[in-house]
């Protein structure tokens, strides 16, 4: 299967689970794991039997072979409970869908598309090795969530749920996030996927207390290239997605200030993340989502080893 | 360069469409909905922008697109010395020779110009008529038979009617057109004085001696006299001559045309006959008329000295017979035409020369020689550098 799948290609498949099982299959054929950890039951060692000792742990075929009484003991006995924040805001939304704003010849990828495609694959490949996934999501200042939770059926529910966000609004990161890692009930990944625009500072103390909780905190960051590059020229007048406010810019003169504010941002979220032990990644949506995904994958699957 | 159809030049006007469009399009500026405004920096005042015009090099081209095609519709035609010349030389040359009235004095001079002409070209043909401008249509069927470059020539003293504006736009554009006025000596150009009226003169009659003498006084006369007939008499004769002319002016209720000068010369004139011996024939043009009224004075002599024409009359000062001539005569000047009047009004100079063209190169047998061709490929290759331009600004822009 090829893995060469563009953004605009990605975003033209209106069905979000085999998007996402596109992007999955074409990471596997690489041939790598999730690096998704969980706690799940696995045998660690022996040892005597203690009165006490619950009879179902006891090694019977041992018994059987020695004579002697042991215990089986196991490192964790829970799976991976992974939350997924998806920032839904109205900078998501851009850029803007050009069809529907009479520019046939430019299919460009909004980053909430881009998004809904990276949570939608997380999800699969989380699913897919028996893990539980959730997802939380903010309309109109109210959040709404679906429990993480494993099983293909849950899946189903989480993609139906991705399926129906639409950007619009602003968005209250930090509640969002401590509201994700409260209802992870034991240390789990969450994994927030924003532009990150919005309360920088409050967010990244949020996201810093849900790592100290014992939580895997990743942060995805989604950027298009039209918003990095501002490739404008003239007079533009700017609209905020979010606030609506306007401001008139000559371009041409400001561009590089731009460029060069907007950079320093990237990296002061890079930055601060990497201090506060979160794993951070820079997603553009000009990038094709699978072998992005992978590269990010790989990268933390080696931070993990490590 | 020789434009063929300068009034396709109003077009340029067009020229103003893309300035106006550029102008309207830069008064709204573009608005695009954007994350965040937050790396975006402070507004900028950039309301005088709407005045001002920006991506000038876009501009210039669309109004140069909008110029090569004006100019390619005027039909331009560079006549450089060698185009000139060799057209020349293969021209087919009709030649008009007007033979009308005024022209005749000078005829066989037109003729002689005709034949040089005629020798001159590759294929000739000469047309004698009295009225040029209705043997065009003929002169342009036989040309437009020839092959080549074709060429009109008219020969004449250009009077009002023989060739006028609307015969030389009746001509196809590839015909060459020359005028070469050939003049009868003299015409004068001087303004008409044409008032006539009746002069405001309260005339007293006196009866003096016998029934055949008479004194005519001027009364309250409210202006002065202006006329141009000088009474030439005896020092004795001088008072009743003055008085004889005052008198058919009065009678006559007229004022004798200006620019006609006539002296009257009596018999007991002192200078009588050094001014007989210093004038010469009469060949004035209005001369001939008054003379003609006149014919019936067998004692007149007639003749043109300092300006003015000389009657040299028998009759005697201050009598009736006297005052009787000076009437025919004011009746012969108020009678002919006045010299203006007869002078046959010529179509100036200027304008026989504006309505030259010369002799184009014909591309093809019976094909209009036009360089127009030069700047349709002019436009084409600013349509091709606009789209380019258009293109890139695009991408800059978006």
């Amino acid at each position: 299967m090829s893995t060469a799948l563009s953004p605009a290609a990605v975003a033209a498949i209106d069905d979000l689970e085999l998007a996402a099982r596109l992007v999955v299959e074409g990471m596997r054929a690489g041939g790598h794991r999730s690096p998704f950890h969980g706690y799940s039951a696995e045998f660690q060692q022996h040892r005597p039997y203690r009165a006490g000792d619950d009879l179902k742990y006891l090694d019977w075929k041992l018994l059987a072979r020695t004579d002697r009484l042991y215990s089986r003991q196991f490192r964790e006995t829970t799976s991976l409970a992974a939350m997924i924040v998806l920032d839904t805001s109205g900078s998501m939304g851009f850029p803007e869908d050009e069809k529907t704003r009479g520019r046939e010849d430019e299919t460009a990828v909004s980053k909430l598309r881009y998004a809904t495609v990276l949570a939608a694959s997380l999800a699969y490949l989380i699913a897919e090795q028996g893990d539980a996934v959730g997802l939380l999501t903010s309309a109109e200042n109210r959040l709404s969530y679906v429990p993480s939770r494993g099983g293909k059926p849950h899946l189903r529910r989480v993609l139906a749920a991705l399926d129906r966000v639409s950007s619009g609004g602003s968005w209250d990161p930090a509640r969002s996030v401590a509201r994700a890692a409260e209802l992870l009930k034991r240390r789990g990944v969450v994994v927030v996927i924003s532009d990150f625009y919005d309360a920088e500072e409050e967010t990244r103390r949020e996201l810093r207390r849900a790592a100290r909780r014992g939580h895997d905190v990743s942060m995805i960051q989604v950027v298009s290239p039209e918003e990095a590059e501002l490739s404008y020229g003239g007079d533009v007048e700017f609209e905020d997605l979010e606030s609506h406010e306007r401001r008139r810019i000559d371009v041409r003169a400001t561009a590089d200030e731009y460029r060069g504010r907007f950079r320093a941002f990237l990296d002061r979220c890079e930055r601060e993340a990497r201090r506060d032990g979160i794993d951070y990644a820079l997603f553009t949506t000009a990038e094709d989502p699978g072998p992005a995904l992978r590269r990010y994958l790989l990268r933390r699957a080696e931070a993990q080893l490590r | 360069m020789i434009w063929q159809n300068p009034w396709a030049w109003l077009g340029l006007g067009l020229v103003a469409v893309p300035v106006v469009i550029h102008l309207l399009t830069v008064h709204t500026a573009k608005i695009r909905r954007f994350p965040s405004l937050r790396f975006l920096g402070d507004a900028q005042r950039v309301t005088s922008r709407r005045t001002r015009l920006s991506d000038m090099a876009l501009l210039l081209i669309r109004a140069g697109v909008i110029a090569a095609a004006v100019a390619a519709l005027a039909q331009p035609w560079l006549s450089t010395p060698e185009r000139v010349a060799g057209a020349q030389r293969n021209v087919a040359r009709a030649i008009v020779v007007d033979t009308s009235e005024s022209v005749r004095p000078v005829l066989d001079s037109a003729r002689g110009l005709a034949a040089v002409l005629a020798a001159d070209a590759a294929t000739a043909t000469i047309i004698e008529t009295a009225a040029p401008s209705r043997v065009l249509g003929g002169v342009v069927a036989w040309l437009s038979e020839q092959r080549g470059a074709r060429e009109l020539v008219v020969v004449s003293d250009f009077q009002r009617g023989a060739f006028e504006a609307n015969d030389r736009s009746a001509l196809p554009a590839d015909i060459g057109l020359r005028l070469v006025r050939v003049m009868a000596p003299p015409g004068t150009d001087g303004p008409v004085d044409a008032w006539r009226g009746v002069r405001p003169v309260s005339v007293h009659t006196k009866i003096v001696d016998d029934r055949t003498s008479a004194e005519w006084v001027q009364g309250a006369s409210r202006a002065a006299p202006t006329w141009d007939i000088e009474m030439l008499a005896g020092e004795r004769d001088r008072a009743r001559a003055s008085a004889a002319l005052t008198a058919a002016l009065a009678v006559n209720a007229v004022t004798p045309p200006r620019g006609r000068p006539v002296a009257i010369v009596h018999p007991g004139y002192e200078q009588r006959d050094e001014l007989l011996r210093a004038s010469r024939p009469a060949t004035e043009p209005w001369v001939a008329g008054v003379v003609q009224q006149l014919v019936a004075d067998s004692a007149l002599v007639v003749a043109w000295s300092e300006e003015r024409l000389l009657l040299f009359t028998g009759t005697q000062p201050g009598t009736l017979a006297a005052a009787s001539f000076v009437q025919s005569v004011v009746h012969a000047l108020d009678a002919t035409p006045s010299v203006e009047e007869r002078a046959a009004p010529f179509t100036p100079d200027d304008s026989v020369r504006s309505w030259e063209r010369p002799v184009m190169e014909a591309t093809t047998a019976g094909g209009t020689g036009s360089d127009g061709r030069w700047f349709w490929a002019l436009a084409l290759t600013f349509i091709v550098i606009e789209t380019v331009v258009r293109r890139r600004s695009r991408a800059r822009t978006v």
